[in-house]
């Protein structure tokens, strides 16, 4: 190398073209175990209390909900015929769609060594959980005889009947169980060096005993890093799958019926694409407000933000597209059924639930994205991310209410109209959701340590801190 | 008397809220002149070309190879829209009645119903507000058409509605976890789903909680449980009742069938003659029809009554180009009104090939 000083403008040229840190401010290891170990180790803040009492009273009240209906039937909800299905599938796909940016992120972008997932995986990978755990809840108690729902399962019985193979309900239930199961393995496994962490800077004994349980007898030796990269990376392996089979086969649900707006082979890639883009609108919903609570602005930098804003307008314009290919295909095919039914999606009774839901909060509003200064104001990416999600929602009510209210005989054709009891199963998911992440950051470290440590200039063997330049790191408390 | 208008609106539990055909082809209707004109009016109906080529099927189908296989036409010249076939129905198969304001959630349950439209000569789009001018009323009475290729038994997971040999699609109530898959599935929208406990627990009448006046289906852990026995008196011994989460639908009278199944075998004997005779009975709407618009029967039997029906060039399906393949048929409907009477213009127009341009 050359030592002789560059010229000036070599010198701004190299700037420009430098790489942003993805931990800025020139944290160094000591500072990010601090400050992501002190999340969990300091007391709660106050406003963690007032969120966790407002949305656990949600989830409570969600789960009363869940009950009467269970007790009383599931005529309370709106549910009617024509329209079997409704808030119920509508917030079960919601939700199972939203999982699926975790996966995309923990493992897809791994694999592709995108070095800027550290700072979000953690929390991405919980909330991917916590989505499924949702998500869940629906598909079990939307039938009408919640007790014998273990008939879906493949269980040897004495009347020698199998699930129906042929139905796209048992795929889901296969799809689902596998998602949530390499999930949990894929977190878990990735949490592992980090509770050693908690572990070690215990200083009370429930805390070592628990911290130390989970942490699996983990000493950060090279055998343990070895397993633990050959783990992680078969697990990443594992899940990259996942993330386009399992809205997939949700998808299966509409594709292999019969009905218009329903039975059409463009429905695998429009749901994958759609549940990437919902999640990282939720990603991003859950960080930017946990980045400044906790003031982690320097771990999740405006870098990250603007990547995923990103993905959020490519993945809504894959949607976009897919929109307008649906609208396309019904007219080209000549079908005066399928027409109609997209005729009715934009000027039908529930008209508005598509310019609103579909047009505005889907199409149009991630196109702010093409403009730097919307991805860098957290402000108007916080706006969009608000959209994304509420239009998903509407989405999918859109294609399954939607779609079912009106079908082939006019003389069955009908309106769903939701119930208090709709209203607050849905209201309590997101309580159960969002209490299940409030109390995920407490009690874990919602950034991955020992991941993020790997993108910081530290972890280079070779580095050596810059002359003139003090690295910070504050010791001791500090209260956030 | 006197009609005022009293500047109030009373809600009406109905059972069909759209009257518009949207010129779907699902009544077909001529005056004499044009089916003497052409003779395979019915099957000529716009849409019927949209019926896929045959593909080879990778499903494997459940045989059909009874000796006896049931099938059905309702023919829409005679049927009147009375509405006794639905009384019928409702008390074989123990039916439950769910009150006004479950009706008017859309949650009725009769498994079999007449369909009616308002046909009129000019087309209308009720979406927009508008009415039909001089509508003339058509029925068509609509229950399980028992499909061959029966879609809803593809997705329910738990294989609780398959296909019997002789061509029945059959529920079974114990297996069924009221995924209301089936009844997304179905294009005529036969199903219907017990969406409280209609036979165990009081329904439709008003309690008063509070301010509130809500009805008792809506308290049903808190009610008590069981009919009164006048009422489990009323019901069919030969037909089960179904609980809350349970979807049911038309059976074609299986306990019907079956009853004379196993009589024709007792008579049989030891001897092979264990068909049940030629049109020997039939189902509760059929029977209760009563201008015989219904016609139930052994369709491979080519002297059956419902045979030779089936071989009237009225004869259609509904909904062929979705391939269901539905052992259930219509008759169209023929018309011949006196030229000399004011409306005879409108009569005759459900299904006319080509609407008369606004």
């Amino acid at each position: 190398m050359d030592a002789t000083p560059a010229a000036p403008e070599i010198k701004e040229a190299e700037r420009q073209i430098a790489r942003i840190p993805l931990v800025l401010n020139r944290r160094n290891f000591s500072w990010l175990t601090e400050r992501i170990s002190g999340v969990v180790e300091q007391p709660a803040p106050r406003w963690w209390w007032v969120a966790f009492t407002i949305t656990a009273s949600a989830a409570t009240f969600g789960l009363f909900c869940l009950g009467y209906q269970i007790s009383t039937g599931v005529g309370t909800w709106g549910n009617n015929i024509p329209v079997g299905w409704a808030w119920d599938i509508t917030n079960f796909v919601f939700w199972i769609g939203i999982g699926h940016a975790g996966t995309l992120i923990s493992a897809i972008l791994f694999l592709l060594h995108q070095k800027w997932r550290t700072s979000i995986n953690r929390s991405a990978e919980a909330m991917t959980l916590f989505a499924v755990i949702c998500a869940a809840i629906f598909p079990g108690v939307h039938v009408g005889r919640v007790w014998m729902a273990w008939y879906l399962a493949p269980v040897p019985n004495n009347w020698a009947i199998w699930p129906n193979f042929r139905s796209a309900l048992v795929w889901d239930v296969f799809a689902v169980s596998t998602y949530f199961t390499v999930s949990v393995l894929f977190w878990y496994t990735g949490l592992i060096p980090d509770l050693a962490t908690l572990r070690d800077r215990a200083t009370t004994k429930i805390r070592k005993f628990l911290f130390g349980i989970f942490a699996c007898g983990w000493r950060g030796s090279n055998r343990n890093w070895r397993h633990y990269e050959m783990a992680y990376l078969l697990l990443a392996g594992l899940s990259t799958p996942l993330v386009l089979s399992v809205h997939s086969v949700v998808s299966f649900d509409f594709a292999t019926s019969i009905l218009p707006t329903w039975h059409t082979t463009i429905f695998p890639p429009y749901f994958v694409a759609g549940a990437i883009f919902g999640g990282f609108a939720m990603v991003l919903t859950l960080l930017l407000p946990a980045r400044a609570m906790f003031k982690l602005q320097d771990v999740i930098t405006p870098q990250h933000i603007d990547k995923m804003a990103k993905i959020i307008l490519l993945t809504g314009s894959f949607v976009g597209y897919a929109y307008m290919m649906e609208f396309f295909l019904a007219w080209y095919s000549g079908n005066s059924y399928e027409r109609f039914a997209f005729w009715n999606r934009v000027f039908g009774p529930y008209w508005w639930y598509w310019w609103v839901g579909m047009l505005f909060c889907n199409c149009l509003s991630p196109q702010l994205f093409w403009f730097r200064w919307c991805r860098r104001n957290v402000y108007v990416v916080y706006f969009v991310c608000m959209c994304v999600n509420a239009g998903m929602w509407f989405e999918r009510f859109i294609i399954i209410a939607g779609g079912l209210h009106r079908d082939f005989l006019p003389s069955s054709w009908g309106l769903f109209i939701p119930t208090w009891v709709d209203i607050w199963t849905y209201i309590g998911t997101l309580g159960i959701f969002t209490s299940l992440f409030l109390l995920f950051v407490r009690f874990l470290p919602m950034i991955a340590m020992s991941e993020v440590k790997t993108a910081v200039p530290e972890a280079d063997p070779h580095y050596a801190t810059p002359p003139g330049i003090q690295s910070i790191s504050p010791r001791g408390k500090e209260r956030i | 008397m006197k009609v005022t208008k009293v500047g109030r609106a009373y809600p009406l539990s109905i059972t069909q809220e759209h009257f518009s055909i949207e010129g779907r082809g699902l009544v077909r209707e001529a005056t004499l002149e044009r089916y003497r004109a052409d003779n395979d009016f019915a099957k000529k109906i716009p849409g019927e070309e949209e019926r896929p080529h045959q593909l080879p099927s990778i499903y494997t189908h459940p045989p059909l190879d009874a000796p006896q296989q049931w099938g059905m036409t309702v023919d829409l010249n005679v049927c009147t829209g009375c509405s006794a076939c639905v009384i019928a129905c409702q008390s074989e198969n123990n039916i439950p009645i769910v009150g006004k304001l479950q009706v008017a959630h859309g949650r009725a349950m009769h498994w079999i119903r007449i369909d009616r439209y308002y046909a009129s000569r000019k087309p209308f789009d009720q979406d927009r507000g508008d009415w039909p001018e001089d509508p003339e009323i058509v029925h068509e009475p609509m229950m399980c058409q028992h499909c061959e290729n029966a879609p809803c038994e593809t997705v329910c997971p738990v294989n609780a509605t398959v296909h019997s040999e002789d061509g029945l699609n059959v529920m079974a109530y114990n297996r069924c976890i009221g995924t209301r898959y089936c009844s997304n599935n179905c294009p005529f929208k036969v199903r219907r789903f017990n969406y409280f406990d209609y036979n165990q627990r009081p329904v439709g009448k008003k309690k008063i909680a509070g301010a509130l006046s809500i009805y008792e289906e809506y308290f049903a852990p808190l009610t008590t449980k069981g009919a009164p026995d006048i009422i489990k008196m009323q019901k069919n011994p030969n037909v089960t009742v179904r609980m809350r989460g349970v979807m049911e639908k038309c059976t074609f009278c299986v306990q019907r069938i079956e009853e004379a199944k196993i009589a024709a075998h007792a008579r049989a004997g030891a001897s092979a003659e264990t068909l049940i005779p030629r049109d020997s009975f039939t189902t509760a709407c059929a029977q209760a029809c009563p201008t015989e618009a219904i016609v139930f029967g052994d369709i491979k039997d080519p002297e059956s009554r419902v045979s030779k029906m089936k071989k009237q060039d009225r004869n259609y399906r509904l909904l062929e180009y979705l391939n269901v393949n539905t052992r259930t048929s219509y008759l169209a409907r023929i018309r011949n009104p006196n030229p000399k009477m004011p409306d005879a213009a409108n009569i005759g127009v459900a299904s006319l090939e080509e609407k008369v341009p606004e």
